[in-house]
C-alpha cells in the first residue's frame, strides 16, 4: 500500500515536470515604516538561488520562468513568501509578524507554508516571547500564550518536567503530552529520570536559541505525524544565520528568586498557638490534666523554641543567565553560533539548576542545486532536586511534618540532629531537620545532551527538491542520591548511595521530496506536494547501583568508599518507528484551498496484527477577503474560513506490551527462574483520535484587530486500559484498547493595536479556551477508581469522587458530611457518607492576556494567565489540620475552630488524637482553583540607534523583569497556590518563584 | 543526467530503503523476557521455568506469609498484639467480605502459580527422565495449589463433597470464564495429578540428573518437589478427605520407603535455625526457598513474628501450656516483655535480619506424615501402629516423655494435639479443625489469656468468599458465591 502511494505520488510529480527558461526580476524591500532594509535574503523557494538586498533595499535576481515563490527573510522580522506573477517588479514590506499576517511563513509538519494557504489550526510563538526568561525550558513559557494549550505551573524546582495538554486530556494510561520536534528531529521529551524526583529533557535546550515555537493543534496539522500526533505537536525551529554582515548579540540578566506569595491561609501556627491548641484538644478528647501536661511537655511546651519552618527552608536564590551569539554569512555560507550559561537557585534550600550550552547551526550552499545543513547543540545541566511529597527528607514537608517547637539548631549554632525521644525539640521519629539534610544529603541529576542533525537539500529540477536529514538526540543522565549516615534516611544503612546512569540514544532519518507547480487558466492553481519516508529508533540503557556503609563524613559519597555493595543491575529498552507520509495543498488564486495528508506508520510498539496504521486528514479554507463582494467592506482586511477533519494516533503505549513473554528475574534458590509474566495482546495498537476543527481567521482595520476562532471536537478511541480477566487464567488483566474519551471546545484569540500614535502604541493579545471532557467508554462500561477521581462514562476524566462536607455541628463541634447526594441527611461518621462526583481538576476556561505599551524607546509588557472552573486540593492537609496528628504543626486555619455550642464555623472542634476523619479528603478540602496571575512584567528601554552608533552598537536595550508578582485567587480557605499542574493537586513541591531580574541586550 | 533519471534513481533508493528493513526494524524484543514459545524448548528451559514456578509459590499471599499465618492466626495458636501493623485483622475477627484483600490475593496468586505449572506440564517436548521429573514436580505444585484453593474457598470434603469447589485449570486459556467444579471433582483432579506425578518422578531428595543441553547437575533439594513429596502430599489429601485407608497406605509407603527421618532432639534448634535447603532427607519434604537475593523483605513471614520487624503475632498461652518443660520445641519459642506482661514469640523463623540468607517456608515435613500414619491407623482401629507412630514424634521431641498409651477417641485427640504442637506456626492447625469439622476457638480482640470466641462450624467466615473481582468479571461464577456472602 505504502509503496503504491509513493510511486503514484512520484509519477504525478513527473507528469508535471516541464522545461524551464530564466527571467530576471527586480524589487525593493522595506520595513513597515518604509525604511529600506539592507542585507535581506531573497531566495527562490525550493532552490538555493538567491541574493541579498543592497543598502537601498533594492535587489535583482534571475529566476527560472516556472519559479513561483520568493522567500524573503531578515533577522528579527517575520519571513515572507511572495507569489511570483508575470510582473518583474516587486515591492516587499517585511513586518515584525502578527498572528494573522497572511503572507507570513508558518511552520507546519515537515515544512513551511504561507499562512494564507493553511487550512489547519496552528499557533506560532516567536523566539522573542520565550527568550531571556527565568524558565529553564521553553515549555514553561507557553502557558497563556497559545489558545488551547495548558502548561500550568506544577513544581518550583528549576528543571522540573512541565506537563502540557493540548485541547484537553485524550488518554488515560498512555502518554498525554504532545510530541516535540526540534529542527526536524523528533526528540525524547518529558521526564527521563528514574531515581531523582524530576527533570525535564527539554531543559537541555537553551530557549534563547529558539526562533519559533509552533503548536500544531488540529488533525490537519498533526496527522502527518501519524501514530504520534494525537496529543498535538510542538515544532521548535532554532535560529539560523542569514546572509549579511555578522551580527553579534550579548544578553546578560541577573536577579534573585523569592517565594511567590502564598495565599493568606497558608500560614502555620507558632509555638504558643500550637501548644494552646494542643491543650484545648486534650480537654476535648477527655484526657486527664496530668496526661495533657505530659503531652504538652512531650510536644515542646516550655522549650522556648518557636521555629517558623517556612523561614528555615526559604531563601533568596540568585538568578542569572548569559547568552552570546553570532550569526550571519554570505550567499554560500550561513551560520548561527551561540553559547550560554543559565543558573537558577530556587527559593528552597537544596534546590538549583545550572546549564552550559552551545549551538552551531550552519548551512553551506554548494551550488544552485545543492546545499548542506548542520544543526548541533550540546549542553550539560546539573540539577539538585530535594525529595517531594511525604518523604521525611522533603524540606517543604517540614511544614506539615514538624512542630514549631522543634529546633533546627543545637547548642553553639550547630545543627540539631538529636533523636532523643525525651527531647521535644529534637527529631525523634518523623521528619528530619531540613537544614541538616540540605547540607549533608545529595540529590543530583547531571544531564548531558547532544542533539542535532546533518542534512542536504538537492534541487533536482526547478520546484522539485529532495531533502535528506539524519538526526540524533543523545541524553546521558547521571542520577545520584546520597543519604548521610548521621541523620535522616541514611542512618539505618550507615550512609546509602543510589545511582542510576542512563543513556538514551535516539536517531531519526528523514527523506522527503517537495514539489510545487502552477497550472490551469492563468496558472492560478497552485499545488504543493510532498512525500517522505522517516525512520526512528531509540534505545535506552541504564545501570543502577546501590551501596551502603560509608565512612563517617559527608564528603565521600561514591560507592568506592562503601563497605557493602547492595545492588547493581542493568536494564535496556528500545523502540522503533517508521512511516511514509505525504501532503498536498491545492489553492486556486490563494482563494480556495484544499489540503490533504496521509501517513502510514509502523512501530515496534504495535503487535504484528496491527503493525501498520493509516492516518489521514483533509482540510479546506476559503480566503473570503479575496472575493470581490468583500472589497466594498473596507474595514475587513482579511477573512478566512477553514475546516479540517482527520485522524492521528497516540503511540505512547509502552514498549513490548503486546508480546506474550516469559520474563526473568524471579530467581529461586540461587538459580535463574522464568515465569510466564505477560499475557500480551496481539491486537494491541495505538490510540486513535478523530478530530474536527472549524475555524475563522479575520482581520479588521488593516489588521489592527485580528480574530482567530476555532471550534473542535476531538474523539479519542481505543484508549488503553487494563482489561480485567478471570483470575483463574493466571493473570488478572491484560492491556487492551477499550476506552473512549471526547474533548470538545472552542478557542478564541483576539489581538490588536487599540492605540497607535506616532510615539505611542498599545498592543494587546487575549486568548480564551474552553474545553469539555467526557468519557464515552470504559472496560465493560464499569466505573474505574482512580482516587481521588472516579472514571465514569459521561463524566470528565478528572472528576473528583469525594464525600461531601456539610460543615460543623454548632451544638457539639463535630464534623458533618452529607449521607448522600440528596443532602437530606448528615452524619458525623465519615464512612457513612457516600462519595459523590463533584468538581473536576480540569479548568473549564483558561487563557492569557498580554499587553505591550510602547512609548518612544520605552516599553512595558504585562503577561497575565488565568484559569477558571476547576478544583484544587492539598492531599497532605490531612496531617496539617484538626487533631488526628496532634504531634505535627497545624495551619492557622485551625484557629477558626468550633469552641463552644452555638459557634458557626467550618472548622470542627479540635480533638487530640481524633479518629473522626475530619481531616480526611472531602469537599472541605476542594477549593476553587480560579486565579488570575501576572506571570510576567517587563519594562525596557531601547536606546535610539543613533545614540549608540558611536559605540559601534547597532542596538542596545536594558530591562527589568518580574515574574509571578501578583496572583488573585477566589477561594477563602486556600492553603496552597491554586496553580497545581494537570491534576490540580499539590505535592509539597518546591515553592514557585517570584523572580526579579535586570538585563541588558547588546547587538553589534 | 536527465531529471527523469535522477528521480527514478531517488525513488528506487527510497523504496529499497523502506522495504529492506521494515519487518526486522519493528521486531524489537525486550531485554528481560523471551517470547513464550521459546520458554519450553529444551530441558534447560524447563529447569528455568520450574525455578520460576517455585518462585511464584513464594508470593506473600501463598507460602510467603498468608497461608502459613492463616493456619495459626485464624485458630488458637497465635494472636495479634494490641498495637499491630493492621494486617490480617480479618483472620482474627472472622468478618471478611467479598472485597477482602487476602481472599482476593490468595485466589489470584494460586491461579498464577497453576498457570506457571501448566506451562511445564503442557510443554511439548521430547520425553526424558529429567523432563518427566520436572513435569512430575509441576503436577505436584498444580495439585498443591488446587488443594489450597479448594480447602480455602469451598466446603470441607468431609462435610459435603458435592458442594461447589473451585474451577479446575489444567491449561492456559486467556478467554476462559470457568464455573466452579464440585469439591469431589477438584479432589479427583488433585489425586490424579499426584498419582501421575509420583509415577513420573524418579528422584528422591538429594538425587540428581544432568540437564542435557547445559550439563548442569540438577539436584532435587528440600526446596524442590521430590518423588516422595508427591506421595506425602497424597497422604495429606486423603487424610483431609477422611479416606483413612488410602491415607494410611500412602503415608506408610512414605514412612517405610522414602528414607526420610525425623530430626533428633539434639539437632532440633539447629534444624530450625538453618535457612538453607537440605539434601539429607532429614525432616523437610518440601519448603519454599528464600535467600539473600530473592526474598520478600519486610513481607516475609519471619518479619511478622520478629519483634524487630512487625512483631505483630504472639503465641497464645493456651498453646504454650500444651508443652512440657522438657519439650525441645520450646527451644524455638522466645519470651519477651510487652507492656509489663510476659509474651511468647515464635522463633522457628530466626533469619529475618540475617543478610546472608532468609528462612524458607516449610510446606511439608516428615513428622506430619508420621502423624498422618498414626491418625489414619487410629481411625482404622489399628491402635498399635497409631501409638507407635504418635510416640515416635512425641518422644523424639520430648526425650523425657514416657509415651502415650491412650485408645479410641482419646488417642485421636492426642494425635490432633500432637499435630498442633509439632506443626505450630506452619499453618496447619486451622485445617485440622476444619477437616474434623470442629468449632474453632479463636482469640478475640488481642486478649491473652482470652475470652473464648468460638467460631461455630456453621460460621460462613470459615470459608473465603469467592473474590468480588472474579464475580464481576466471570459471569459463570457470578451466581456461585459461597452461602452468606
Amino acid at each position: 500500500m505504502r509503496k503504491i502511494i509513493a510511486i503514484a505520488g512520484c509519477f504525478l510529480l513527473l507528469a508535471f515536470v516541464a522545461g524551464a527558461q530564466d527571467r530576471t526580476i527586480r524589487g525593493r524591500v522595506t520595513d513597515e515604516k518604509g525604511i529600506a532594509l539592507a542585507n535581506v535574503s531573497i531566495v527562490v523557494k525550493g532552490t538555493s538561488m538567491g541574493t541579498t538586498s543592497n543598502s537601498d533595499g533594492t535587489f535583482s535576481l534571475t529566476v527560472p520562468s516556472n519559479a513561483n515563490t520568493l522567500l524573503v527573510s531578515f533577522v528579527g522580522l517575520a519571513d515572507k513568501e511572495i507569489n511570483l506573477t508575470s510582473s518583474s517588479e516587486y515591492d516587499i514590506t517585511l513586518t515584525a509578524g502578527t498572528r494573522n499576517n497572511l503572507d507570513e511563513v508558518v511552520v507546519v509538519g515537515y515544512g513551511t507554508q504561507r499562512r494564507a494557504n493553511i487550512t489547519s489550526s496552528v499557533v506560532t510563538v516567536r523566539g522573542a516571547e520565550v527568550e531571556n526568561r527565568p524558565y529553564t525550558s521553553v515549555d514553561q513559557a507557553l502557558q497563556g500564550k497559545v489558545a488551547g494549550l495548558q502548561a500550568p505551573l506544577s513544581n518550583g524546582q528549576p528543571g522540573a518536567a512541565q506537563p502540557i495538554r493540548i485541547r484537553g486530556i485524550g488518554s488515560f494510561t498512555a502518554g498525554a503530552d504532545p510530541l516535540f520536534v526540534i529542527d526536524g528531529v523528533i526528540i525524547n521529551a518529558g521526564d527521563l529520570t528514574s531515581l531523582t524526583t524530576t527533570a525535564n529533557a527539554l531543559a537541555g535546550i537553551n530557549p534563547n536559541d529558539i526562533e519559533t515555537v509552533t503548536v500544531l493543534k488540529d488533525a490537519q496539522a498533526t496527522s502527518i505525524y501519524g501514530s504520534r500526533g494525537a496529543n498535538g505537536v510542538i515544532v521548535i525551529v532554532t535560529k539560523k544565520g542569514k546572509p549579511g554582515k555578522t551580527k553579534f548579540r550579548a544578553d546578560a540578566e541577573a536577579g534573585y528568586n523569592k517565594r511567590a506569595r502564598l495565599p493568606r491561609k497558608a500560614r502555620f501556627l507558632n509555638a504558643d498557638e500550637y501548644i494552646s491548641l494542643l491543650r484545648e484538644g486534650g480537654v476535648n478528647a477527655g484526657l486527664s490534666p496530668a496526661a495533657i501536661d505530659e503531652f504538652a511537655h512531650a510536644f515542646g511546651e516550655g522549650s522556648g523554641v518557636d521555629t517558623d519552618w517556612r523561614d528555615v527552608i526559604d531563601r533568596t536564590g540568585t538568578q542569572q543567565q548569559y547568552n552570546l551569539s553570532a550569526s550571519g554569512g554570505d550567499l554560500r555560507n550561513q551560520f548561527f553560533l551561540s553559547g550560554s550559561y543559565f543558573d537558577q537557585e530556587a527559593t528552597v534550600i537544596g534546590s538549583n539548576f545550572k546549564r552550559y550550552s552551545f549551538r552551531t547551526n550552519y548551512k553551506h550552499i554548494a551550488s544552485d542545486a545543492l546545499n548542506f545543513i548542520v544543526n548541533l547543540t550540546g549542553s550539560n545541566s546539573i540539577q539538585h532536586t530535594p525529595n517531594s511529597g511525604g518523604a521525611f527528607s522533603n524540606p517543604v514537608g517540614s511544614l506539615p511534618f514538624l512542630r514549631p517547637t522543634q529546633n533546627p539548631f543545637g547548642p553553639n549554632g550547630t545543627l540539631n540532629i538529636s533523636e532523643d525521644p525525651d527531647d521535644p525539640t529534637g527529631f525523634s521519629g518523623g521528619a528530619f531537620n531540613p537544614l541538616f539534610i540540605a547540607n549533608n544529603d545529595r540529590y543530583k541529576t547531571n544531564t548531558t545532551l547532544i542533539q542535532g542533525s546533518v542534512g542536504g537539500e538537492y534541487t533536482i529540477i526547478n520546484n522539485l527538491r529532495f531533502t535528506s536529514r539524519f538526526g540524533i538526540d543523545y541524553n546521558v543522565l547521571e542520577e545520584l542520591n546520597f543519604w548521610n549516615q548521621f541523620h535522616g534516611d541514611g542512618v539505618p544503612y550507615v550512609g546509602l548511595l543510589q545511582t542510576n546512569n542512563r543513556r538514551i540514544f535516539n536517531w531519526i532519518s528523514t527523506h522527503q521530496l517537495d514539489y510545487s507547480f502552477m497550472f490551469g487558466p492563468d496558472e492560478k492553481i497552485r499545488m504543493d506536494a510532498k512525500v517522505g519516508y522517516e525512520s526512528q529508533k531509540s534505545k535506552s540503557y541504564a545501570v543502577a547501583s546501590a551501596a551502603q556503609g560509608f565512612p563517617p563524613t559527608n564528603q565521600l559519597f561514591l560507592s568506592v568508599n562503601a563497605a557493602t555493595p547492595v545492588t547493581a543491575s542493568a536494564t535496556e529498552q528500545d523502540f522503533s518507528f517508521a512511516g511514509a507520509y505525504s501532503a498536498v495543498t491545492i489553492n486556486y488564486d490563494s482563494k480556495y484551498i484544499l489540503s490533504g495528508s496521509f501517513r502510514r506508520d509502523g512501530s515496534s510498539r504495535f503487535s504484528t496484527h496491527h503493525l501498520y496504521g493509516n492516518f489521514w486528514s483533509v482540510g479546506a479554507a476559503w480566503n473570503v477577503d479575496k472575493e470581490d463582494f468583500l472589497s466594498s467592506a473596507a474595514f475587513i482586511s482579511s477573512l478566512k474560513l477553514r475546516g479540517s477533519y482527520g485522524t492521528s494516533g497516540n503511540a505512547e503505549i509502552g514498549n513490548y506490551l503486546w508480546r506474550q513473554t516469559i520474563g526473568f528475574g524471579s530467581s529461586y534458590a540461587g538459580q535463574p527462574g522464568g515465569t510466564f509474566n505477560s499475557p500480551g495482546n496481539l491486537d494491541l495498537t495505538w490510540e486513535t483520535t478523530h478530530q474536527l476543527d472549524i475555524g475563522l481567521d479575520a482581520g479588521f482595520f488593516k489588521d489592527r484587530l485580528s480574530v482567530v476562532f476555532d471550534f473542535y471536537r476531538r474523539e479519542s478511541k481505543g484508549l488503553l486500559f487494563q482489561n480485567p480477566l478471570s483470575a483463574t487464567v493466571g493473570f488478572t488483566s491484560f492491556i487492551n484498547n477499550i476506552g473512549k474519551v471526547e474533548n470538545r471546545g472552542y478557542e478564541l484569540t483576539l489581538s490588536g493595536t487599540p492605540l497607535q500614535t506616532r510615539d505611542f502604541s498599545w498592543n494587546l493579545n487575549f486568548n480564551i479556551s474552553h474545553n469539555k471532557n467526557k468519557l464515552k467508554a470504559l472496560p465493560e462500561g464499569k466505573d474505574l477508581a482512580d482516587a481521588p477521581f472516579l472514571l465514569r462514562v459521561g463524566h470528565d476524566i478528572r472528576t473528583f469522587f469525594v464525600r461531601e462536607y456539610a460543615g460543623v455541628d454548632p451544638d457539639n463541634g463535630d464534623p458533618l458530611w452529607f449521607v448522600d447526594g440528596t443532602h437530606a441527611e448528615t452524619t458525623n461518621v465519615y464512612n457513612e457518607a457516600e462519595r459523590q462526583l463533584i468538581g473536576t481538576a480540569s479548568p473549564k476556561y483558561y487563557g492569557g492576556l498580554n499587553s505591550t505599551w510602547t512609548y518612544k524607546g520605552i516599553d512595558l509588557t504585562s503577561e497575565f494567565v488565568y484559569n477558571y472552573g476547576n478544583k484544587v486540593r492539598d492531599p497532605w492537609i490531612v496531617y496539617a489540620i484538626d487533631g488526628a496528628y496532634p504531634d505535627l504543626n497545624k495551619y492557622a486555619l485551625n484557629l477558626e475552630r468550633w469552641q463552644q455550642p452555638g459557634d458557626n464555623t467550618t472548622v470542627p472542634k479540635y480533638v487530640f488524637g481524633s479518629t473522626n476523619n475530619s481531616s480526611s479528603f472531602s469537599t472541605r478540602f476542594l477549593n476553587r482553583g480560579d486565579f488570575i496571575r501576572l506571570r510576567n512584567v517587563t519594562i525596557g528601554y531601547n536606546f535610539n540607534s543613533e545614540m549608540v552608533k558611536h559605540l559601534h552598537i547597532s542596538a542596545l536595550r536594558i530591562y527589568f523583569r518580574g515574574t509571578n508578582l501578583w496572583t488573585k485567587t477566589y477561594s477563602r480557605n486556600l492553603t496552597i497556590d491554586p496553580e497545581q499542574g494537570i491534576n490540580s493537586a499539590s505535592n509539597l513541591n518546591i515553592f514557585y518563584t517570584r523572580t526579579m531580574t535586570a538585563g541588558i541586550n547588546v547587538t553589534l | 543526467m536527465k531529471p527523469v533519471i535522477k528521480i527514478a534513481v531517488l525513488l528506487f533508493v527510497l523504496i529499497i530503503m523502506e522495504s529492506s528493513c521494515r519487518k526486522k526494524f519493528f521486531d524489537l524484543e525486550p531485554f528481560d523476557a523471551l517470547p513464550i514459545e521459546s520458554a519450553t524448548q529444551t530441558e534447560a528451559d524447563l529447569d528455568v521455568a520450574a525455578n520460576g514456578m517455585y518462585a511464584s509459590l513464594r508470593d506473600v499471599d501463598l507460602y510467603g506469609r498468608t497461608l502459613p499465618l492463616k493456619g495459626d492466626l485464624a485458630s488458637d495458636n497465635v494472636y495479634l498484639k494490641t498495637s499491630n501493623s493492621g494486617r490480617y485483622l480479618t483472620f482474627r475477627d472472622f468478618n471478611q467480605t467479598t472485597a477482602n484483600a487476602e481472599a482476593n490475593n490468595v485466589w489470584d496468586a494460586a491461579y498464577a502459580a497453576i498457570k506457571n505449572a501448566n506451562l511445564i506440564i503442557n510443554a511439548e517436548i521430547e520425553q526424558t527422565e529429567l523432563v518427566d521429573q520436572l513435569k512430575g514436580e509441576a503436577l505436584t505444585v498444580r495439585a498443591l495449589m488446587h488443594f489450597e484453593l479448594v480447602r480455602n474457598y469451598a466446603s470441607t470434603f468431609t462435610v459435603n463433597p458435592n458442594a461447589l469447589g473451585v474451577p479446575i485449570v489444567t491449561e492456559f486459556n486467556q478467554n476462559a470464564l470457568p464455573s466452579r467444579n464440585t469439591v469431589q471433582e477438584v479432589y479427583d483432579q488433585i489425586i490424579s495429578d499426584l498419582k501421575a506425578a509420583f509415577a513420573l518422578m524418579t528422584l528422591n531428595q538429594g538425587e540428581s540428573l544432568v540437564v542435557s543441553t547445559t550439563n548442569k547437575v540438577r539436584t532435587v533439594t528440600s526446596e524442590n518437589v521430590s518423588k516422595f513429596t508427591a506421595e506425602a502430599l497424597l497422604a495429606k489429601v486423603y487424610l483431609t478427605m477422611g479416606s483413612w485407608q488410602l491415607a494410611r497406605d500412602a503415608a506408610l509407603d512414605v514412612v517405610n520407603n522414602s528414607g526420610f527421618t525425623l530430626v533428633t532432639a539434639a539437632a532440633f534448634q539447629a534444624y530450625w535455625a538453618n535457612p538453607a535447603g537440605r539434601v539429607d532427607q532429614v525432616e523437610t519434604m518440601f519448603e519454599i526457598s528464600s535467600d539473600a537475593a530473592a526474598n520478600l523483605s519486610s513481607d516475609q513471614l519471619s518479619f511478622f513474628y520478629d519483634p524487630a520487624g512487625y512483631g505483630d503475632a504472639l503465641i497464645t498461652n493456651d498453646l504454650i501450656s500444651q508443652y512440657s518443660p522438657s519439650d525441645v520445641r520450646l527451644e524455638v519459642i522466645n519470651t519477651d516483655s510487652l507492656s509489663g506482661a510476659l509474651v511468647f514469640i515464635n522463633n522457628k523463623y530466626s533469619n529475618s535480619e540475617n543478610p546472608a540468607d532468609k528462612d524458607d517456608s516449610k510446606v511439608l515435613r516428615f513428622a506430619d506424615v508420621v502423624l498422618i500414619l498414626a491418625e489414619a491407623s487410629a481411625q482404622l482401629n489399628n491402635t498399635a501402629v497409631a501409638l507407635s507412630n504418635l510416640n515416635r514424634v512425641a518422644q523424639t521431641r520430648d526425650p523425657l516423655f514416657g509415651g502415650f498409651s491412650s485408645t479410641g477417641a482419646q488417642l485421636i485427640s492426642d494425635i490432633i494435639n500432637e499435630r498442633r504442637k509439632e506443626l505450630a506456626f506452619e499453618g496447619d492447625r486451622y485445617w485440622d479443625l476444619m477437616r474434623l469439622n470442629l468449632p474453632i476457638t479463636n482469640h478475640i480482640k488481642n486478649q491473652n489469656p482470652f475470652t473464648p470466641f468460638p467460631i461455630a462450624v456453621t460460621d460462613i467466615h470459615r470459608l473465603f468468599p469467592i473474590p468480588q473481582n472474579e464475580i464481576d468479571v466471570n459471569p459463570n461464577i457470578a451466581g456461585q458465591q459461597n452461602p452468606g456472602f
